[in-house]
C-alpha cells in the first residue's frame, strides 16, 4: 500500500493584542499573534486502521486502562457525572483497579505525592489582551474538577495550576513548572518560543491545548491531542471550495496582516491551496487596525477575484466586509480559520452592516450550536457550566479540554508508578484519539494530525453560525463515514521548506 | 486608470479627516505657541460625547452633532485653556511639550472612566448607508459629507479670520502680542477663543472618523498622528498649505494601499517592505517635509527668558548621592519578592534610559521623542550579538544606537523647539514601525537575552542584576555630572540659552548637537539593554513609539535638567505599575474600590504632566528647594520664623513687561526688584543711596532678568506668518 498520506486539523487563534494595560502608561497597538495549526505526517498505511477517523470512534483503552465503575458523582449532575466522557471511558477514578505496588511515586518526581498530581495549564489571561485564551483555564479547572468527583486519577486528586503568562512571561512559567509540576497539560501560550527550550530541558512533558510557534511546534516531549505539524497542510477545505464554487479557484486573494505569524501562515496556506489548482491573483499585506480598506476592495472588484481568505482576525474583517458593502461588491466565497469561530463576529458584522455573503469558517472540533447531536459536546458544555458558571465556552478549551482527558488517560495507564517518563511513554502509546468525540481522530503518540473538518457559514440575522457542509440530508455518505465531519483522504500537502525548527535535548 | 481614479476617490476622503483635525492644530499653534500633542485624545472625546448623546440618549443625529461642536468642543478647548494653558507662560518648549502630553495621557486615562471598556461602541454613519457610485468607486453620503465639511472648514476659517473683529483679533495676538494689546486686544480671550475653535476643530474630525474606526479610544486618538504630517506642511502655521498637506496625505497613502503590493524581488528573506513602508507613509511625509522646510532663523533677541532653572551639582553632593542609591538597593532589594525586585529593576533601567535626556534635553535644550527607541535598538542589539550575556554585546548596543543617534542627528541639526521633538518622534515611529516590525531583525515581538555576565562576576540573580543596574546607573550619573561641570557642559548650557549668542561667539553649534545626540542615544541604548536584561528578554512592545511619550514626561517631572530626577522618573514609572497591582479589592459606593484606584494611578502620570505648567523645575528640585528653605527658617529666631516670601511669588508680582509701557517706572518698582534679588534692606538702601547709585532702574530690571529671578510678563512674540 506504501504510504498513506494522512490528514490534517486546522486550528487557528488570533489574537490582536491590544494595550490597555492597568497600571502602566503604555498605549499602543502591540502585535497580532496568530497561531495556525496543523497538518499531518506519513503514516505507515499498516500502522493505522485509523484512515476513516472521525467522530465517536471506540473508547480508547490502552495498557491498564480498564475503566472502573460506579464512582461516586456530583449531586444532580447527570451528564456530568456519568463515568463515561462521550465515547471515553472515564480515566479518572479511585486507586486500586491498578495496583501494583504501593505508593512508589512519592517523593522523586515533581508534582506528584502519594495523594495529589500537581499539573499547570500556562495561558495569556492577564496579558496586554486581558481574558485572552481565559477558555483553556476554565477547561482545565473544569476538567480537575470533574475528575476529581470520581476520585481523582488511580485515586490522587488532580490539582492543576493554572499559571499566567501574561503573554511574555511564558518562560518564567515553565520554568516553575519544572519543579512544582508533573507534566504541562491543555494550555497555550502565544509567545511559547520563549519557554520550549526550558520545557525540554527540565524534562517536563507538555501536552498542550495548541502550540504556537515552530520551536514548541516540533519541541521534544510534547505530545499534542491535535496535532499541529508546521510542514504540512490538509488541503480537505481547499477541495471542498473548489467544488463548492468551482470558478472561484482561478481568481483567488489572500490578505492578511502584516504580522510575521500570519504572514508565514498565509503563505502556507497559499502555498496548498495552489496545489489543488488555486491561483492567486492577489496577495497583499494590510496593517492591523486598517482604515482604509477601500483600495483593496477595489483592487479585488476590478480583478474580478471570486475567493477571499483572510489571515487575521475577526477584528479586522468586520470592516473589510463593511467595505465591500460600500462598493457594492463581495468575493463568491471568503473562507476563514478557526479562530473567526467567535460570535463576537457575525454580531459585529450584523451591528455595522459588514456584507458576510457566503463567508465560511473551518471548524475542527464539534460546533457549539450542535452540541445535542454530540454527546462528549454536551457533556463538555454541562461539565463547564457546572464547574466554572461564568465561563464562556471557546474552541480552544475545548482542545485544552481533550488535553486534559488525553493527559489523564495515560497517567492512568502509568499506574502507581507515576514519573515523567512513565507518563511520556504511556502518551507516545496512544495511536487513536478523540477526545471522547469532541473532535476528528488524530494519532498523538505519532503525531498525526486529522484530515476532519466542517464548514460554518456565518449567519448574521442569528447571529451566529450554521453548518455548511457536510450536511447530514446533502452529503449522507461524508456526513455518516465522518460521524458529522468531513475527513477526506489524500489531502495531507507536503510544504516546501525547512519547518525543523523545534527544540531538541542536547545530546551529551 | 479606472484604479487610478478610484484611488483617488478614496484617497480624497482620507484627506478630508486629515484636514479638518490638522487645521484645529494649526488654529491653536498658531494663536497660542502650544503645539497640541493631545488634540486626537480631545477628538476622541468628542466622538464618544456624539455617541454619548446619539446612541446612548437616542438624540437625534442633528442635535448630536451640533451640542458636541458648540458646546462640548469648545467647553473643553476653554477649560483646558483657563486650566491648564495659562500656566504655561514663560516656561521652555519642553515644558509646554509635556504639558500637552499630560493631556493627552489624562484624556485617554479618563474615557475608560466614563465609558466602560468592557462594552463596545459604535455610531452609525450619516445618512445610514446610503452611497453613490462614482466612477465605479462606492462612496458613502457620509463621506461626502465629510469632504463638503472640510471645504466648509476651509472657507469658514479664512472668512472668520479675516472678516471678523475676534478673528483679526486673533491674528493680530500672533502677529505681536504687545503691540496687540497696546491696541485694546485681549490676548486671554483671544487664546481661549482659539482652544476652543481648535478643540472643537477636533470633535469634528473625531465625530467623522468614529463611524469608520469604530469607538475604539487608541485608534482615534493616534489617527491624528497622521493630521501631524498635514500640519507640519503648512509649517505649523498656513491653513491653506495643511490643507494641500492633507491631499498630498490621503492620495499618498490610498496609491499606496492601491499600487503598492509586493516586496520588491531584490529584498532577502525576513525582511517586508511594502506593509511597514504604507503604514509608516504619514511619519515618512513628515520627516521629509521637516527636512525640506526652510530653516528656522536663529533668535537674534537676548537670552531666552524661562523661569526654569536648576542649581549646579556638585561632586561632593553626587557622590553621596550615588552611594545612598547603591547602599539603598543593596539592602531594600533584600526585602524585596522577586516580582517587585524586577519591576524596581526595570525602573532604575528606565531611569537610565531618562537620563539620556538630561544633556540632551536638560542641558542643551534639544527636544527628543525617540529615546525608547535608541533603547530598543541597544536591546536588539544586545539580543543579536549579546543573547547570552557577553559584555561585548553591552558595547555593541552602545555603539549601535549611538551610531543611529549621529545618523537621525544629522537631519535634525537643523531643527528646533517643536519641529525637532516631531522630527524625532517621526523617527521613533518609522523604528517602531519599520525596523522593529521585521523578522530578519526582531522573531515574533521578542527576542531571549540573559543577564550580563562579565568572565565570572555573573549577575544572572534578580537581586545581583538590581545592584548592578544601581552601579551603571551611579556611573553613567556621575559621567553626566562629568559633562555639566566640564567645558562641553558649558557648551550645551549656552546653545540652550541662546544659540544665536554661541553662533556670533564662533561657537560650532552643529559640532555639539552632533555629540550631544550621540551621547545621548548610546546612553538611551546602555538603558534599553539592561532593560532586556531585567526581563530576558527584549520586547518590542518596551520600546514601541509611544513609549517615548511618559519617558519624556515622567522625566521631566522628576526634573529633566537633573540626573536625580531622572532617577525620580524612572521609579516613578516603575511605581505605579507596582502599586496598582498591590490595590486591595474594597467596597466604595456600591462599586469595587479596586478600581477606582487603578483608574486614579491611570490619571497619576497625566495630571503630574499637567502641573509641570506650575512648577516646571521638576519634582526633584522642589523637594530640595523646600528642604533647605525649611532648614533655613529653623535657623531664624524664633520671632522671625515666619514665613519668607519665595523669590519667584516675588518675582510675578512685577509686572515688567509693561513698565514704561502704561505705568512710569517708580521706586516700588526698585525696591520690589531688590527684594526679589534677595538683596536686604540695608545694602539695597545703600546701593540705592551711594555706591551702586550709577546703577539705573533699568539696568538692574535686565539683570534680574538676565538672572532668571524675574519673569518676563508675556511671551516674546513669534514672527510667524498670517494664517
Amino acid at each position: 500500500v506504501g504510504e498513506l498520506p494522512f490528514a490534517c486539523s486546522f486550528s487557528a487563534v488570533g489574537a490582536i493584542v491590544k494595550h490597555r494595560a492597568v497600571g502602566r502608561v503604555v498605549v499602543g497597538v502591540v502585535a497580532l499573534a496568530l497561531l495556525a495549526t496543523s497538518c499531518g505526517t506519513r503514516v505507515k498505511a499498516e500502522s493505522d486502521a485509523i484512515g476513516n477517523g472521525g467522530l465517536g470512534g471506540d473508547a480508547l483503552v490502552n495498557a491498564g486502562g480498564v475503566p472502573t465503575a460506579g464512582q461516586p458523582g456530583a449531586p444532580g449532575a447527570s451528564a456530568a457525572s456519568a463515568n463515561v466522557f462521550g465515547s471515553l471511558a472515564n480515566p479518572c477514578g479511585p486507586a486500586g483497579a491498578v495496583s501494583s505496588s504501593g505508593a512508589a511515586a512519592g517523593g522523586t518526581t515533581p508534582g506528584v505525592s502519594a495523594t495529589e498530581i500537581h499539573v499547570s495549564t500556562i495561558a495569556d489571561p492577564g496579558g496586554l489582551k486581558p481574558g485572552l485564551n481565559k477558555g483553556v483555564h476554565d477547561s482545565m479547572q473544569a476538567f480537575a474538577d470533574w475528575c476529581n468527583t470520581f476520585g481523582g486519577i488511580n485515586g490522587r486528586k488532580l490539582v492543576v495550576d493554572l499559571k499566567d503568562a501574561a503573554l511574555t512571561k511564558y518562560k518564567d512559567m515553565v520554568v516553575q513548572s519544572c519543579t512544582d509540576s508533573l507534566a504541562l497539560v491543555g494550555g497555550i501560550g502565544v509567545f511559547d518560543q520563549l519557554g520550549a527550550q526550558d520545557q525540554v530541558d527540565c524534562g517536563i512533558p507538555n501536552i498542550p491545548a495548541a502550540v504556537v510557534n515552530p520551536e514548541a511546534v516540533g519541541a521534544d516531549l510534547t505530545v499534542q491531542p491535535m496535532p499541529n505539524v508546521l510542514g504540512r497542510y490538509q488541503t480537505g477545505t481547499a477541495q471542498w471550495v473548489k467544488a463548492t464554487f468551482p470558478e472561484a479557484p482561478p481568481k483567488s486573494s489572500s490578505i492578511y496582516s502584516a504580522v510575521p505569524t500570519t504572514q508565514d501562515q498565509a503563505a502556507r496556506l497559499v502555498e496548498a491551496y495552489e496545489s489543488v489548482g488555486f491561483t492567486f491573483v492577489m496577495r497583499q499585506s494590510a496593517n492591523i487596525n486598517e482604515t482604509n480598506w477601500g483600495p483593496i476592495v477595489v483592487s479585488m472588484k476590478n480583478q474580478d477575484v471570486r475567493y477571499m481568505t483572510l489571515t487575521s482576525s475577526y477584528e479586522e474583517i468586520v470592516p473589510l466586509q463593511k467595505d465591500m458593502a460600500a462598493q457594492s461588491y463581495h468575493p463568491q466565497v471568503t473562507e476563514l480559520e478557526t479562530n473567526f469561530y467567535n460570535t463576537k463576529y457575525p454580531a459585529a458584522a450584523k451591528e455595522q452592516g459588514a456584507d458576510t455573503t457566503n463567508t465560511f469558517v473551518r471548524l475542527t472540533v464539534w460546533p457549539f450550536e450542535e452540541a445535542a447531536a454530540n454527546p462528549a459536546m454536551q457533556q463538555y458544555l454541562e461539565i463547564l457550566k457546572q464547574y466554572v458558571p461564568d465561563a464562556d465556552p471557546e474552541e480552544l478549551g475545548v482542545q485544552a479540554f481533550s488535553a486534559g482527558l488525553l493527559f489523564a488517560t495515560a497517567a492512568k495507564a502509568a499506574g502507581d508508578n507515576l514519573t515523567r517518563e512513565t507518563l511520556y511513554a504511556e502518551l507516545k502509546k496512544v495511536h487513536e484519539w478523540n477526545g471522547g468525540g469532541l473532535h476528528g481522530t488524530t494519532d498523538p503518540g505519532n503525531n498525526v494530525p486529522s484530515s476532519c473538518f466542517i464548514m460554518m457559514k456565518v449567519d448574521v440575522d442569528k447571529p451566529g453560525f450554521n453548518r455548511a457542509y457536510p450536511l447530514q440530508d446533502k452529503d449522507p455518505d461524508v456526513y455518516a463515514k465522518g460521524k458529522g465531519m468531513a475527513c477526506p483522504e489524500n489531502v495531507s500537502y507536503q510544504l516546501k521548506g525547512t519547518f525543523d525548527q523545534g527544540a531538541k535535548k542536547k545530546k551529551g | 486608470m479606472q484604479d487610478l481614479v478610484q484611488f483617488t476617490i478614496f484617497g480624497l476622503v482620507l484627506a478630508a479627516i486629515y484636514a479638518v483635525a490638522a487645521s484645529g492644530l494649526v488654529v491653536t499653534y498658531t494663536t497660542t505657541g502650544i503645539f497640541n500633542f493631545a488634540h486626537g485624545a480631545i477628538g476622541m472625546i468628542g466622538a464618544f460625547a456624539y455617541w454619548q448623546l446619539r446612541v446612548g440618549w437616542h438624540w437625534p443625529v442633528i442635535p448630536s452633532a451640533v451640542i458636541v461642536l458648540i458646546v462640548v468642543g469648545p467647553g473643553m478647548g476653554i477649560l483646558i485653556d483657563r486650566v491648564i494653558m495659562r500656566g504655561l507662560e514663560g516656561v521652555s518648549e519642553v515644558t509646554k511639550t509635556v504639558v500637552s502630553i499630560g493631556l493627552l495621557f489624562g484624556l485617554i486615562a479618563l474615557a475608560p472612566i466614563i465609558w466602560n471598556p468592557k462594552r463596545s461602541y459604535s455610531v452609525e454613519p450619516f445618512f445610514g448607508a446610503n452611497r453613490v457610485t462614482v466612477f465605479g468607486a462606492g462612496v458613502t453620503w457620509h463621506q461626502l459629507t465629510a469632504i463638503a465639511i472640510a471645504i466648509a472648514v476651509a472657507v469658514g476659517l479664512r472668512l472668520f479670520l479675516y472678516g471678523t473683529r475676534a478673528g483679526v483679533s486673533m491674528r493680530a495676538v500672533v502677529d505681536n502680542r504687545a503691540l496687540a494689546r497696546l491696541n485694546g486686544a485681549r490676548p486671554s480671550r483671544a487664546s481661549s477663543m482659539s482652544w476652543a475653535l481648535g478643540c472643537s476643530l477636533a470633535a469634528l474630525s473625531g465625530m467623522l472618523v468614529a463611524e469608520r474606526l469604530g469607538l475604539e479610544v487608541l485608534a482615534l486618538t493616534f489617527l491624528v498622528v497622521n493630521a501631524y504630517a498635514a500640519a507640519v506642511v503648512g509649517r505649523l502655521v498656513s491653513l491653506p498649505l495643511t490643507f494641500l498637506g492633507a491631499v498630498i496625505l490621503g492620495l499618498t497613502q490610498s496609491y499606496a494601499q492601491g499600487y503598492l503590493k509586493d516586496n520588491p524581488s531584490w529584498l532577502p528573506d525576513g525582511f517586508d517592505l511594502t506593509t511597514p513602508v504604507r503604514l509608516a507613509l504619514p511619519v515618512i511625509i513628515l520627516f521629509i517635509t521637516l527636512l525640506v522646510l526652510p530653516s528656522a532663523p536663529l533668535r537674534t533677541y537676548g537670552l531666552q527668558r524661562t523661569r526654569e532653572s536648576v542649581p549646579r551639582p556638585t561632586w561632593r553632593m553626587s557622590f553621596i548621592g550615588f552611594g545612598v542609591l547603591i547602599a539603598a538597593v543593596a539592602v531594600v532589594s533584600g526585602l524585596l519578592g522577586e516580582a517587585d525586585m524586577i519591576g524596581w529593576s526595570r525602573g532604575l533601567a528606565v531611569a537610565l534610559i531618562m537620563l539620556s535626556l538630561v544633556p540632551l534635553t536638560g542641558y542643551g535644550g534639544q527636544i527628543s521623542l525617540a529615546q525608547m527607541s535608541f533603547a530598543g535598538i541597544g536591546a536588539f542589539a544586545m539580543a543579536h550579538w549579546g543573547a547570552d550575556g557577553s559584555p561585548v554585546g553591552l558595547v555593541l548596543a552602545v555603539v549601535v544606537s549611538g551610531c543611529v543617534g549621529a545618523l537621525v542627528a544629522l537631519p535634525a541639526l537643523r531643527l528646533r523647539g517643536i519641529y525637532l521633538a516631531l522630527a524625532t518622534l517621526a523617527f521613533a515611529y518609522f523604528v517602531d514601525k519599520v525596523v522593529f516590525t521585521q523578522k530578519a531583525i526582531v522573531e515574533a515581538g521578542s527576542m531571549p537575552v540573559q543577564r550580563l555576565h562579565i568572565g565570572p562576576l555573573s549577575f544572572a540573580d534578580s537581586r545581583a542584576y538590581m545592584v548592578l543596574l544601581a552601579v551603571v546607573f551611579s556611573l553613567v550619573g556621575a559621567g553626566v555630572v562629568f559633562v555639566r561641570l566640564g567645558p562641553f557642559g558649558r557648551r550645551l548650557q549656552a546653545m540652550k540659552d541662546s544659540p544665536a549668542a554661541c553662533a556670533t561667539l564662533g561657537m560650532n553649534l552643529t559640532v555639539t548637537k552632533m555629540q550631544v545626540f550621540i551621547l545621548s542615544a548610546s546612553i538611551a541604548g546602555l538603558g534599553g539593554a539592561l532593560l532586556a536584561g531585567v526581563n530576558t528578554q527584549a520586547q518590542v512592545d518596551d520600546f514601541n513609539a509611544l513609549q517615548n511619550l511618559p519617558v519624556l514626561l515622567l522625566a521631566v517631572a522628576g526634573g529633566i535638567a537633573l540626573v536625580s530626577g531622572s532617577l525620580f522618573g524612572g521609579l516613578l514609572f516603575a511605581s505605579l505599575g507596582i502599586i496598582a497591582k498591590k490595590v486591595p479589592s474594597f467596597e466604595l459606593m456600591g462599586v469595587d474600590g479596586k478600581d477606582v484606584v487603578q483608574d486614579l494611578l491611570l490619571l497619576a502620570p497625566a495630571l503630574i504632566g499637567i502641573s509641570l505648567g506650575r512648577n516646571p523645575n521638576g519634582a526633584v528640585n522642589d523637594i530640595s528647594v523646600r528642604l533647605k528653605r525649611a532648614y533655613e527658617r529653623s535657623q531664624l529666631p524664633d520671632g522671625e520664623r515666619t514665613a519668607a516670601p519665595s523669590p519667584t511669588s516675588l518675582a510675578q508680582s512685577i509686572d515688567l513687561e509693561s513698565l514704561g509701557l502704561d505705568r512710569p517706572f517708580t521706586a516700588d518698582d526698585l525696591v520690589l526688584i531688590d527684594k526679589g534679588l534677595h538683596l536686604d534692606e540695608e545694602s539695597a538702601a545703600a546701593m540705592r543711596a551711594g555706591a551702586a547709585a550709577s546703577w539705573t532702574g533699568i539696568e538692574r530690571t535686565t539683570w534680574a532678568y538676565q538672572t532668571g529671578l524675574v519673569r518676563s510678563g508675556d511671551r516674546e512674540p513669534e514672527r510667524t506668518e498670517v494664517l
